[in-house]
């Protein structure tokens, strides 16, 4: 991190460095890499996706959480954290598969706090359970309303054909 | 204190319902305060009256048709939405912008940004009592909004930018009306900053008051002129340029204490640097294209991206999952306020019912991109 | 009012002045509260500015339901906000008026597909006048309130004669 009154100009950072470091911390975890557009993929394990976060933040720096995420692709669901770094400059995308039925992933509260209201919006729109939440509560839909808008199940009922041929 | 008047009354904690309907909380939003007396003890904020469900839209509607939804998000500067998605789809289908195309988006951008303080300038001068300022900022506003309408068609959900490019070349009698703009608004900008800024009692209720800790901001996600003002001076367009931000001579202001008043005094400063960005953009700009040569139906490959940029309020993420077709499979928006408002109850705290109208202020949400 | 209601059956020479003159009165000082959800209450703020200024019809902004008689219904309403814009509504005395802005109001507009929005305010209120536009212009904003004064001016005390 810069001093105070610093300015943060023209942080560009090199992939292999990152890919470097990533491989020599996260050692006796499995996970994948994946390029898209230029930006780097880390696929997780379920299991370990806790301990592989916890060793992204302390060792890599990666201590701003831009967005979290999750996509429903209807046998499994994706639930997807995305990192910067502000020391180093790196830009992550962290994913994991999560089951369909029942989904269930420790909470990353504990890490960044700014993960408390999008783990409640993730519980909200897809039925996400976030072990460890001190207050998972419903946040944008109202009471009495118990269904799970952004899953893939719930149609709506106006969609139509608007964009349906090319 | 060496006498305790409350040493043995039994005390409790009274708990107020700000509600939905309030005029201090620029939009719908509900937070219920727990007080003790009159200092805040904590408070809990209920988001979610203004929830559209635009994302679950997003999965039926084709790019070029999802586009003027995404400008109700941030309603007061809705072309800081645009750019992001078209940035991002840009990206994707790896489209190159004509520079006039760039030059035109980034002096609209920098004009809807310094109408966007505009507001927040006249709406904290209402939350510490005084009336003349959202005059003054309404008024000036009008100019810029006669700007934008000459351009774009429209006042405030502009429909302008296109993937490529914008959708039309700048019309006629805009570059004169633009630099009378230029010649006229920082006297009358030092003017109105001299009227908040140097008055002893906005600055005894402001200075010292609604605290940000750095560590704590970058720890809670926040971003903007909130995080700017606790001293970390990260501006996206300094920081990773896009879109052509790089040829341009602008400083990005910051504040030291992390207060009200110094998150006031960098959007101040901001307005004053949009307005150089615009007078560069005018002077250097090129001729050529206003749009790239495009594929009519848009199909970007297959695959997932996060593309973010620089808003008003802060960072303005889009996290967009193709399957190849003609609609998203996904398209997540990342709104700055939403993360900004989680800093609320740390700030709060401590202070009284008169502070927390200008502590809420001083973050300047909207509602519309809290909710989506 | 109190004496003249339910009185009279005809119009004659006690409701006729009377009329105009209560009618006169209303219409030209209708007080609006200070509520807007979405984009149209920015286009709402511009209309109160100096520019567009309202003041000098009349219609002056309050903040609390008990002292307004007009409601500018300003943006999209959503399930969980209704309960909200009802009570509020309910606690405004009569007579009360309600405009539906914009197209989020009067039909739940660009969000009509989606599974949070009430398809219109008129399923929750009952609207006196609607102005379309997505947000409307100032000017159009005028046009509907002048529509409203209108509907003002074409109230009686007499019975049955709404």
């Amino acid at each position: 991190m810069l001093k105070p009154g610093e300015l943060y100009l023209n942080r560009r950072f090199d992939r292999d460095d990152l890919l470097r470091k990533i491989e020599s911390s996260l050692i006796g975890i499995d996970y994948a890499i994946q390029e898209n557009f230029g930006e780097v993929f880390l696929v997780a394990d379920k299991e370990k996706l806790y301990e592989t976060l916890s060793i992204l933040k302390e060792k890599l720096g990666f201590n701003y959480l831009k967005s979290l995420t999750a996509a429903d692709y209807v046998d499994h669901l994706e639930i997807i954290y995305c990192l910067y770094s502000f020391s180093n400059a790196y830009s992550l995308t962290v994913k994991s598969i999560l089951d369909a039925d029942s989904p269930e992933v420790q909470s990353v509260f504990s890490l960044w706090h700014g993960a408390d209201w999008h783990e409640r919006e993730a519980f909200d729109l897809f039925g996400i359970k976030f072990i460890g939440h001190p207050n998972l509560k419903k946040l944008v839909l109202w009471d009495g309303f118990d269904e799970h808008p952004l899953r893939k199940s719930f149609v709506l009922e106006l969609s139509g054909e608007e964009g349906g041929d090319s | 204190m060496p006498f305790d008047l409350t040493k043995d009354i039994d005390t409790e904690v009274m708990e107020i319902n700000f509600g939905p309907h309030h005029p201090s909380t620029h939009g719908v939003f509900r937070f219920v305060a727990k007080l003790d007396g009159e200092v805040v003890v904590d408070i809990e904020p209920y988001i979610g009256y203004l929830h559209s469900g635009i994302e679950k839209i997003a999965e039926t509607r084709r790019y070029l048709q999802f586009l003027p939804l995404v400008n109700r998000l941030d309603y007061t500067a809705s072309l800081t939405y645009e750019l992001c998605l078209c940035l991002a789809l840009e990206k994707m289908m790896e489209i190159e912008v004509p520079e006039r195309a760039q030059y035109i988006r980034i002096m609209l951008t920098e004009l809807q940004r310094i109408a966007t303080h505009l507001i927040f300038f006249g709406t904290t001068g209402l939350e510490a009592g005084a009336y003349t300022p959202f005059l003054y900022a309404f008024r000036e506003r009008e100019v810029i909004l006669r700007l934008i309408e000459m351009t774009c068609g429209s006042r405030m959900t502009t429909n302008y930018f296109r993937v490529g490019g914008c959708k039309w070349d700048l019309p006629g009698g805009f570059e004169d009306l633009c630099r009378k703009f230029i010649k006229k608004f920082p006297k009358r900008l030092d003017e109105y900053d001299w009227l908040l800024s140097g008055n002893e009692i906005f600055r005894d209720r402001t200075i010292g008051v609604g605290r940000l800790d750095a560590d704590l901001a970058i720890n809670l996600g926040v971003s903007g002129p909130t995080l700017r003002g606790s001293g970390v001076r990260f501006d996206i367009r300094k920081a990773e340029p896009y879109s052509g931000y790089d040829r341009f001579d602008f400083d990005v202001p910051y504040g030291l204490n992390g207060d009200v008043y110094d998150r006031f005094m960098v959007r101040v400063k901001e307005m004053r640097q949009s307005l150089r960005i615009i007078e560069q953009a005018l002077d250097g700009m090129p001729g050529g294209d206003h749009i790239a040569k495009v594929p009519k139906v848009l199909k970007p490959p297959p695959g997932e991206l996060y593309y973010r940029n620089e808003g008003t309020r802060g960072e303005i993420g889009f996290y967009i999952v193709s399957d190849g077709s003609t609609m998203p499979y996904r398209l997540k928006i990342r709104g700055p306020s939403f993360s900004n408002l989680m800093s609320l109850r740390h700030m709060m705290v401590g202070h009284s019912i008169p502070d927390i109208v200008l502590i809420f202020g001083s973050i300047d949400i909207c509602v519309g991109e809290v909710d989506r | 009012m109190g004496v003249m209601n339910n009185r009279f059956t005809r119009p004659n020479i006690i409701t006729v002045p009377y009329d105009k003159f209560v009618n006169w009165a209303r219409r030209n000082s209708l007080w609006w509260l200070l509520f807007g959800l979405r984009c149209c209450a920015i286009e709402q703020m511009a209309a109160g500015g100096p520019h567009y200024d309202v003041d000098r019809f009349g219609f002056f902004f309050r903040a609390t339901p008990r002292q307004a008689d007009l409601m500018l219904i300003s943006g999209t309403v959503t399930y969980k906000m209704a309960p909200a814009i009802k009570r509020l509504y309910e606690q405004m005395a009569e007579p009360k008026y309600v405009v539906a802005m914009g197209s989020c109001a009067i039909s739940g507009g660009p969000f009509v597909s989606s599974y949070s929005v009430v398809k219109g305010v008129d399923l929750v209120l009952p609207v006196d006048v609607y102005i379309p536009g997505c947000p409307p212009r100032p000017e159009a904003l005028y046009y509907g309130l002048m529509k409203v004064q209108e509907k003002i001016k074409g109230e009686t005390i007499v019975v049955g004669k709404q």
